[in-house]
């Protein structure tokens, strides 16, 4: 199978993050969903970095919006996935699909090895 | 949400604002609050606050410091390299394609940066005297501030005062020429003689040897290995004996050879001692270079204050009030480029940072000239690569793409220029010797430091001569270069016409430089000097010629080719002892003027031509100055105008008039034409000539014009006759002449070829552009031609922009050029006026020079078939 789509793991997760919460992504959502919902310990400026990365690939693009007042005003960069980032997810899935669909049977059953 | 809320620390919010980048702050800022509201709302204010700092620390990093944000750029990373190929192939493809373009340009920049090369490697050699001192910040010369020797006292008296501050002090006297003998062979060599701190303070390595002992004992002396080479015939010269001044000494110590860059320079080094004259502590007995070397925490300015006074309380005690002198220590690392003082009876090898500049403005301005041709070449040729650019544009080349492509250019053709320079620069070492008259180790190119100074500057070069054409280039607008309306702007054509005016001033400016120097030169080695050199040499004499001196002269007259022989204490060339002579009432300073003197023998006077202008000569009548001691009778003075201008006299009131010099009182005999004696910096100072029998230390002797080389064995035959062991070095008088003035000869020489260089640099330049403009400019000549313009017409249109070009330049040159050589003239007491003649010549020069360089291309333009021109259309 030809890789066309570099992803990184933790780019995955971001960029799947942004799916799930369509829309409304934006870096200090995607930083509490992982943290909070995955419990896994994550800096801010990673998830940034993150998605800056993913921007460049071009597998999010953004726009600015929803600013509040508990930002002091301050507008938000909403992330949304672009179509090439849905096929480097599809592509990301479909690798580990494969993957799985050719492990022997008998490996995840119960009293395997 | 409650009324009150808190604030996240100030500081780490100016922190963030200081270093994140515009485009993300917002964002970024925003997510920081919440995220700070979130934290306080579970942990309380201060948890909040210190993560909020953790956090602003955490986004330092690439991406808030610097990346601008930017619409998402696809997969244009990969291609990075692909895209150096392609503008290297382009660079390399269109130096091909315009030869003549590439070689104009490529030969400037060569020129332009070997001289600069050259001038550099000359300067840092220059700079780099004595360095090679261990000590060399702790070693200084005590000095009064206007002699560089000083009395003998001075070292001892200081080294007993002082034993807390001092760690060696020398006292040194530069011989110069002493005759050795070496198994019955008589030679010449260069001596110092000084003090056994001499080789503490300064470090000379010994090959053999060592530097504490070799200058102990009584008559031993030290070799370098050079000297050893040469009067010797071989290295291990350790224990052999040499006889000096009837001593026989020992040799006790082989030096390597001195560096290059070493300004003290001597052949052979002897212990003071030796000198029975030269160890009285005295005050009178002033011959020497006092060399202190200080210890690591001195204070030289406050040493310096307590050394004055200790002197003076000395000299007071001796000489009573009023004789008090100034005391400076000079810096070692100073004298040889005379940064701090300009001091008498200085050591010979010295030479002036103002020269240093002088080298170094000139390859700067070389180097300027190289770079504005490169600029104009790459500007005026635009039009050829619009069409690339235009093309590269609509393809997807960002701007700031193609300002590195076309910076890549002139980085690819510098750096090309430099490898070729810094290969010629090297070939042609040695004729830079001659120009500079310094031996330039070759060594000094491959240091470290110079190559990355050679690399910067190129880079430099490169940057500041690329970043223009490169902005112009990268900013057309792809549309209109594509459909062909593209025209150079005439901004452009302004820019490039000034910067050639600001070359051919400097080019200019050059040329007129080169001349007056010129001028003054040939001004000073004409003048009339009061006395003639032609055909007279001079060489050392000792005892035994001196004691039989009528019989040598005799002798030597004898040959019809020998036309006068004189003996005396200097040539007029290096008259160095002053005496004081009595001017005013009392015995303060103020009552002395300096008198400087020689003594001579009877046929001095004939024989150096000098006029009397009233009395009588030596030949008539002469008493013995060294006589006046024991007989009581008064010296024979014959004086120059200078010095009775002290008293305005004529030379006629003069005769007779008793005059008191160094103590001694004595009518004036005789006095004689003003002469120089010293530099023609200097005016004439008052001079007395003493018959001296005591003094002779020179012969001189005056030759015909025929058979030279056998008058010299002639006179060398008489030399060895009288004086077995006594060398027989002569000299010229005009030689030595020449030499006083090789600063001057090697300006003249430096000016000359540079002058040259920037003139050729900055015709290839000129060249380059009238190529362009006729290129530029073909249809519309064609179309003139075809409606009847003559050739005159279409050479005239062409040049007379260059003109006006040349004319303004000569405006700007010629007036600067006046004022500035009009300041170096100044230097000088007797000197030329800048003048007329050199500016109209210059002036001439410079149109023709233009002329020729235009002329062709324009010819050329001008009688092509219109035809060809227009046929495309």
């Amino acid at each position: 199978m030809e890789r066309r789509y570099y992803l990184g793991e933790f780019e995955e997760m971001v960029l799947l993050v942004v799916v799930v919460q369509h829309g409304e992504a934006y870096g200090l959502s995607i930083t509490s969903v992982i943290e909070e919902e995955l419990k896994r310990n994550v800096n801010m400026s990673s998830v940034h970095t993150a998605l800056y990365r993913l921007e460049e690939k071009g597998y999010v693009k953004s726009e600015m919006g929803g600013a509040t007042g508990k930002r002091g005003g301050r507008r938000k960069r909403i992330f949304l996935i672009t179509a090439t980032g849905k096929a480097a997810l599809m592509e990301a899935k479909q690798t580990r699909q494969y993957l799985w669909g050719q492990i022997p049977s008998h490996i995840f059953e119960i009293g395997g090895a | 949400m409650e009324q009150f809320l808190p604030k996240p620390p100030k500081l780490a919010e100016r922190f963030f604002r200081f270093y994140c980048n515009e485009d993300l702050r917002e964002e970024i800022e925003g997510d920081l609050l919440e995220r700070f509201y979130d934290h306080y709302e579970s942990y309380g204010l201060s948890v909040a606050k210190r993560k909020y700092w953790f956090n602003v620390f955490k986004f330092f990093n690439w991406h808030t410091l610097k990346r601008k944000r930017s619409s998402p750029r696809y997969n244009e990373v990969q291609n990075n390299i692909a895209m150096f190929k392609s503008y290297f192939k382009i660079a390399f493809r269109n130096a091909l394609k315009h030869k003549a373009y590439t070689a104009i340009n490529l030969s400037g920049l060569v020129v332009g940066l070997t001289s600069f090369i050259l001038i550099i490697a000359y300067v840092q050699h220059q700079l780099s005297f004595d360095d090679f001192h261990e000590n060399i910040n702790r070693i200084y010369r005590v000095s009064d501030g206007e002699d560089a020797i000083t009395p003998n006292i001075v070292a001892p008296l200081m080294e007993r005062s002082f034993p807390d501050e001092i760690e060696e002090t020398s006292r040194t006297i530069i011989m110069g020429s002493q005759i050795f003998d070496y198994n019955a062979e008589p030679f010449t060599a260069n001596v110092f003689f000084a003090d056994q701190g001499f080789f503490q303070i300064f470090t000379f390595p010994f090959l053999e040897g060592n530097a504490e002992t070799a200058l102990a004992a009584k008559n031993s002396i030290v070799v370098t290995r050079e000297a050893a080479l040469k009067y010797f015939g071989k290295e291990d010269v350790m224990g052999a004996s040499v006889t000096l001044a009837g001593r026989t000494c020992s040799i006790t110590g082989i030096l390597a050879d001195l560096p290059n860059n070493s300004m003290l320079d001597f052949e052979i080094m002897a212990p003071l001692q030796d000198l029975s004259w030269a160890v009285r502590e005295t005050w009178s007995n002033r011959s020497y270079h006092t060399f202190v070397m200080l210890k690591d925490f001195v204070d030289v300015k406050q040493f310096e204050a307590k050394a004055e006074t200790i002197l003076n309380e000395n000299i007071t005690e001796a000489f009573g009030e009023g004789n008090e002198s100034s005391i400076f220590l000079q810096p070692f690392k100073n004298i040889y480029l005379q940064s701090d003082f300009h001091l008498n009876y200085e050591i010979g090898n010295t030479s002036s940072m103002e020269y240093v500049y002088i080298f170094m403005a000139i390859a700067i301005l070389i180097l300027v000239i190289a770079g504005i041709n490169y600029v104009n070449l790459a500007t005026s040729r635009s039009i050829e690569r619009a069409k690339e650019v235009g093309v590269r544009k609509v393809v997807g080349a960002k701007r700031n793409q193609l300002v590195n492509q076309f910076l890549g250019e002139s980085i690819l053709f510098v750096f090309a220029s430099l490898i070729v320079s810094y290969g010629l620069a090297l070939a042609l070492l040695p004729n830079f010797e001659q120009l500079s008259g310094m031996k330039i180790d070759q060594a000094f190119f491959y240091h470290a430091p110079f190559l990355l100074m050679l690399i910067g500057i190129a880079t430099a070069v490169s940057l500041l001569a690329g970043i223009y054409p490169a902005l112009l280039l990268s900013g057309f607008k792809p549309v209109s270069v594509l459909k062909g309306k593209f025209s150079s702007s005439s901004k452009g054509n302004t820019l490039r016409k000034s910067l050639v005016v600001f070359q051919f001033t400097i080019s200019i400016f050059l040329m007129v430089a080169t001349l007056v120097v010129n001028k003054q030169l040939s001004f000073i080695q004409h003048k009339d000097l009061g006395y003639e050199r032609e055909r007279v040499l001079f060489f050392r004499v000792d005892g035994d010629i001196a004691k039989k001196r009528e019989a040598f002269e005799a002798e030597l007259l004898q040959n019809p080719n020998v036309i006068n022989a004189s003996l005396g204490s200097n040539t007029p060339l290096n008259v160095g002892s002053a005496n004081g002579i009595k001017t005013g009432e009392g015995e303060g300073r103020d009552a002395y003027e300096l008198i400087y003197f020689i003594g001579v023998d009877e046929n001095y006077i004939d024989l150096m031509g000098m006029k009397i202008l009233a009395g009588k000569d030596f030949k008539e009548l002469a008493i013995p100055y060294n006589d006046t001691d024991t007989t009581g009778s008064k010296p024979s003075y014959i004086v120059n105008e200078a010095a009775i201008a002290l008293f305005n006299w004529t030379p006629e009131e003069a005769v007779g008039q008793n005059i008191t010099i160094s103590g001694q009182e004595a009518p004036v005999q005789a006095v004689v034409a003003n002469f120089h004696f010293m530099n023609m910096q200097q005016k004439i100072e008052p001079f007395v000539l003493l018959y001296y029998p005591d003094s002779y230390y020179y012969g001189l002797i005056k030759v015909g014009p025929e058979n030279m080389s056998e008058t010299i064995d002639f006179i060398q035959e008489k030399v060895r006759a009288f004086s077995p062991t006594l060398p027989f070095d002569y000299q010229f008088l005009d030689t030595r002449f020449n030499n006083m003035y090789k600063f001057e000869t090697r300006l003249k020489k430096v000016f000359l070829t540079f002058a040259t260089i920037a003139i050729i640099i900055a015709c290839l330049g000129m060249f380059g552009l009238i190529s362009y403009m006729a290129l530029n400019r073909a249809k519309e000549i064609g179309i003139r031609k075809a409606l009847g313009a003559s050739v005159s017409n279409v050479i005239v249109l062409l040049s007379s922009d260059f003109l006006k070009i040349g004319a303004l330049s000569l405006l700007i040159a010629l007036p600067l050029a006046y004022y500035s050589m009009s300041t170096w003239l100044n230097d000088y007491e007797y000197r030329i006026s800048v003048g007329i003649d050199i500016m109209v010549f210059s002036a001439m020069a410079a149109l023709l020079i233009i002329c020729l360089t235009i002329g062709y291309q324009a010819l050329k333009t001008a009688m092509t078939n219109p035809s060809k021109y227009l046929r495309n259309e």
